[in-house]
């Protein structure tokens, strides 16, 4: 076997050193009858290339064609008429209606529905006791979410108590995707008792669902239940996420 | 079969080429089936970091290949010898000794070997394809079934040495 050969195909398959690489560089300028071999190895492998690439073309090109026989020239004369476009088009929108329709959605769907239709955007408080809680609900309802927070976060702190602000901080906080500070802002506003409405639980596992870690689901899933239990508020929005768990 | 799937799902990318780059059918197939295996080695060499998709990945080569072979036709049209492309393999060498060797290739060469490819056999042939197509010894062993990876390398290099033996005096 020829150790010229296997030399320089080392070096084109970079199995050489980097001292070994410039030998055998400047080896190519100053051996004239080396060069010659070098030369012949690249264009070896240029004329085999070429080859290969002539045999695929032709395979490939070859089972295109079978393709396209099997799929039938005749039947491909009928996808061409305008009429059978339409035809499709229509069929394509319908069952992608139906699809829509029948296909059940999965409860983190649905959670995520029922945050982007009910707190995309906050109701402003005509009688609010703070102009400082309309700056953060208008932060909010401009998505400018890291203000908003900033906003929450402070009053919550200088009214630990008040519920409106707990809930506020927890839908921000779900804005942000920053979930385990919307859980356990929404754990706090559960168990906040007297209120006449409470949605903690709900948005709570809203925000299980979105988080999605392990457990989460089995836990939102629990949550829904206390919901419908105990007539909490959202029992029917509740009711309708858990018929969707697999 | 991944080539085959690659190859077809993209194929319209042939069209482009000859809208974009002002190419014949045929030298746009050409730069696309060349793009195509390209693609294949680069993935297998883990050349493709997939910080692009596959698609955009296989594009940005047919591109070059096509303003490649722009460039070829322009300069051909210049000169009264047809002029050959470079092999991909003289990248790898620094410029000055690209050019000698460079220099001591031209079409004429590259036609002679072309020819006695089919002069040192169907195995070699083969063999060396194989090689071509991006295969492992170790693997061209277990498809040629071959003892080992070792024998293959030998027997590949033999026949390489086969083709030199027909076509020495162009190269000396």
């Amino acid at each position: 076997m020829s150790e010229t050969l296997q030399y320089i195909e080392s070096y084109f398959q970079n199995e050489l050193s980097h001292d070994e690489r410039l030998a055998f560089e400047n080896r190519c300028t100053t051996d004239q009858s080396f060069a010659g071999e070098v030369a012949f190895y690249v264009a070896s492998r240029q004329a085999l290339k070429d080859n290969l690439l002539q045999n695929k073309q032709k395979e490939w090109v070859e089972s295109s064609i079978k393709d396209e026989w099997k799929s039938g020239s005749a039947v491909r004369k009928i996808y061409q008429q305008p009429l059978f476009r339409y035809a499709a088009a229509a069929s394509v929108i319908i069952l992608v209606a139906l699809y829509l329709e029948i296909t059940p959605a999965n409860p983190q769907q649905l959670a995520e529905d029922y945050i982007n239709l009910n707190y995309q955007h906050l109701g402003q408080k005509m009688s609010a006791a703070s102009d400082s809680i309309e700056l953060g609900i208008a932060a909010y309802n401009s998505k400018d979410y890291v203000k908003a927070a900033n906003i929450f976060e402070v009053l919550n702190n200088a009214n630990p108590g008040n519920a409106e602000l707990i809930k506020y901080r927890g839908l921000v906080y779900l804005q942000l995707n920053n979930y385990d500070k919307a859980i356990a802002a929404f754990d706090s506003l559960a168990s906040t008792k007297n209120l006449h409405s409470n949605p903690g639980l709900l948005l709570q596992a809203a925000a299980l669902l979105k988080r999605g870690d392990p457990g989460d689901v089995d836990t939102s899933k629990l949550l829904l239940q206390r919901v419908i239990i105990e007539d909490k508020e959202g029992k029917d929005e509740a009711e309708k996420w858990i018929k969707n768990y697999k | 079969m991944h080539e085959k799937r690659l190859y077809s799902d993209y194929s319209y990318f042939i069209g482009e080429g000859c809208k974009k780059f002002h190419l014949s059918n045929d030298d746009s197939f050409s730069a696309y089936s060349d793009a195509v295996l390209s693609v294949i080695h680069n993935v297998s060499a883990n050349r493709f970091d997939g910080r692009s998709s596959l698609k955009t990945y296989l594009f940005q080569i047919f591109s070059n290949k096509c303003i490649d072979l722009v460039r070829k036709n322009t300069t051909n049209k210049q000169q009264v010898h047809q002029t050959m492309p470079m092999p991909e393999l003289l990248n790898q060498l620094p410029d000055q000794a690209r050019t000698v060797i460079e220099q001591l290739m031209d079409q004429q060469k590259q036609a002679a070997i072309q020819t006695n490819l089919d002069a040192i056999g169907q195995k070699c042939r083969a063999l060396l394809l194989l090689f071509e197509d991006g295969l492992t010894d170790r693997e061209i062993a277990d498809e040629l079934e071959y003892n080992s990876a070792a024998v293959v390398k030998t027997t590949r290099l033999r026949c390489l040495e086969k083709l030199r033996e027909k076509v020495q005096s162009l190269f000396l």
